[in-house]
């Protein structure tokens, strides 16, 4: 089967070694091999049981009512309130140092991934490592927004300048923008995670570009509207905390309240319709990740489509061809990763409407579609975190010699220049196993979740469990697809 | 949660671990399931259920011979784009390039210098498991020519 078509293939296949400039192979080298069969068969199967379960226990549950907070706490007292203020302010200007200090390496240091700060500092600890740390405390970003540090330095200043009032936005956000600015940026921003060169100095750039950006939304819109509905790490982190055990307590300001981990997701609906577009964007952008590097997806355009009409187009003769087929490839990956989150819209709300024909509910579809949406963000976050952990174990350790030499001169400030200079190559067993628990775990937590969401719209327990067969439906398919994807063998020189 | 529902989720993480132990490929009752990734070289019947892998069926040879790897103007031409051997197992690639560079394996950070028209050979010991991508410095070419996976001994 192999040979057949590779025979269809003909000398094309010499060339089709086609590196992806992906985040995960041009820079932090994954070395992961696909999870072998057996641990696909028992994943899938586990979550398909794990969901029978689910409904067992949903049709034998009591009503569901809000999640209970089990602790609240509130700054009080002068000294407490002081002591958090220095606390707050000093994680603020180290952040922003941070931040500033990946443009400086960016634009003065060493223009190689590995031996600058920037890159490992950027995507690893703060893309991916916060994403988790996020998940699994609060919304850490909110307190330390680097951008919004920026934003108040700014307004300080003018304050000063002008003996004024802090100036007023120029214009009003208007509602009909919704959170979409923030859906743009986010596309963009994945678009340039999987198809840019990554470069030190291309970080700088785009990073000073976005800090631009910001700064202009914020004047022109004013800091509160902006992050809350434009900005697009804001809202990202904003999303993943609804995950996070400590979540803000509407009651008093600045206060925590605790909840059991996750149980808090199903609280509030997403904020509108650009929300749930970036929540399915965040499921949709990592599973198209993975897929392109599979055999199955470069084959589909590089064999299945060049022969059932490229060649004609291209050629055939397979030096010509290459150049003009990596170029056709890469607007095909762009189109698909685009057009992702709009096939997962269609077919989320295909689901949704079909549970409210089930029940006959009185809600209407919106209602439905912005209350079940973070119900997902388990799912989201569990196949975000097997794509992307083993980057934190092999380069995110590496930020502690890069601090020592940030701009990679061959400094050796804090004396950690010389540690964890050796490869580390993670086991794939352990690998394996985590990969395939974590998403079986996330799609049972989600299932739950979602079942708790019903409770709350549905009246009955019956119409609950009825309306959830459609979402579990749905989960399922999320969840074995995520999985298939992780066994698929991987394209050659990706 | 109730106790019934208490129940029911533990007798599906009973189910599960139950069906885990099932499936392991070295429990004897575990059905040795050739697909997404392949069995152990050692395993290998003489018609491989071979993965729809690479370009050519993927190498899987033992020390003895060594894989030729051609490559022109920074390109992989001749030779598996994926190698695949089980961990333990030690091979010898022949790189032979039209151009002068640098040979660089990801992960066990094996350097060669390659010489124009005259091939270089490089011997290694797969001791880690992993997917591991080679590549060609200098010369302008820079660029990943195929990838060494090494399966772990026992899955």
């Amino acid at each position: 089967m192999t040979s057949t078509w590779f025979a269809r293939l003909g000398g094309f296949w010499l060339f089709w070694v086609c590196p992806s400039a992906a985040l995960a192979h041009s820079f932090g080298q994954v070395y992961n091999l696909p999870v072998p069969f057996w641990l696909y068969a028992w994943g899938a199967t586990g979550a398909l049981l794990a969901s029978f379960v689910m409904v067992a226990v949903a049709l034998t549950s009591a009503r569901a009512t809000q999640a209970p907070a089990y602790l609240a706490w509130a700054p009080a007292g002068s000294r407490t309130r002081a002591l958090l203020r220095l606390t707050h302010r000093s994680a603020q200007a180290i952040a922003l140092g941070l931040m500033l200090l990946c443009i400086a390496t960016g634009l003065w240091g060493v223009n190689s991934p590995y031996g600058n700060f920037n890159l490992t500092a950027f995507w690893i600890v703060f893309v991916l490592g916060l994403t988790y740390v996020v998940a699994l405390t609060g919304n850490l970003y909110a307190w330390i927004n680097p951008w919004r540090s920026l934003t108040d330095l700014g307004v300080a200043a003018i304050a000063v300048l002008r003996a004024d009032r802090a100036p007023s936005p120029w214009l009003r956000y208007p509602a009909w923008l919704g959170h979409w600015p923030a859906v743009a940026q986010y596309m963009a921003f994945i678009w340039i995670e999987l198809n840019a060169r990554h470069t030190p100095q291309a970080l700088a750039e785009v990073l000073l570009v976005y800090t631009a950006l910001t700064l202009g939304g914020c004047l022109l819109f004013g800091r509160q509207a902006w992050f809350r509905q434009a900005d697009v790490f804001a809202v990202f982190f904003r999303q993943v905390a609804r995950l996070a055990p400590l979540q803000p307590d509407p009651d008093r300001p600045g206060g925590l309240r605790l909840y059991w981990p996750m149980l808090a997701v199903a609280q509030r609906p997403a904020e509108s319709l650009s929300v749930l577009v970036f929540i399915l964007f965040m499921l949709s952008s990592t599973a198209f990740d993975g897929l392109s590097d599979t055999l199955a997806w470069r084959r589909w355009l590089w064999a299945d489509l060049y022969n059932a009409g490229l060649k004609h187009w291209v050629g055939t003769n397979p030096l010509a061809a290459f150049p003009q087929m990596q170029q056709i490839d890469r607007v095909w990956r762009s189109v698909w990763l685009l057009a992702s989150p709009w096939l997962y819209l269609v077919v989320y709300l295909a689901v949704i409407a079909l549970t409210r024909r089930l029940t006959r509910s009185g809600h209407n579809t919106r209602t439905l579609a912005l209350a079940f949406a973070p119900t997902l963000l388990p799912i989201a976050l569990a196949y975000h975190f097997t794509h992307y952990y083993t980057l934190l174990q092999t380069q995110g350790v590496k930020i502690l010699p890069l601090m020592s030499d940030p701009f990679g001169h061959g400094w050796d400030l804090f004396g950690t220049a010389d540690w964890l200079q050796r490869t580390i190559i993670p086991n794939p067993g352990t690998v394996w196993h985590v990969q395939v628990v974590l998403i079986v775990l996330g799609h049972v937590i989600s299932v739950y979740l979602a079942h708790r969401v019903a409770l709350l719209y549905f009246p009955s327990r019956r119409q609950a469990a009825i309306s959830q067969l459609p979402m579990l439906l749905l989960m399922i398919a999320l969840t074995i697809g995520g999985l298939w994807i992780l066994s698929q063998p991987l394209a050659s020189g990706g | 949660m109730n106790k019934l529902s208490l129940a029911l989720a533990i007798i599906g993480v009973v189910l599960l671990s139950a069906l885990f132990v099932l499936l392991r490929p070295s429990a004897p009752a575990g059905p040795q399931t050739g697909g997404a990734a392949a069995p152990p070289p050692a395993a290998r019947s003489p018609e491989p259920p071979a993965p729809p892998s690479a370009e050519e069926p993927p190498a899987q040879r033992q020390a003895a011979t060594p894989i030729r790897l051609v490559i022109r103007d920074g390109h992989l031409v001749e030779g598996p784009a994926t190698v695949q051997v089980a961990q333990g197992a030690e091979i010898t690639l022949e790189l032979a390039s039209d151009s002068e560079g640098e040979w660089h394996l990801h992960g066990y950070d094996i350097h060669a210098e390659l010489r124009a028209q005259a091939p270089t050979r490089v011997t290694l010991k797969a001791e880690h498991a992993g997917r591991f991508e080679h590549e060609l410095h200098g010369s302008g070419a820079h660029g990943a020519l195929g990838v060494i996976e090494v399966y772990p001994a026992t899955q």
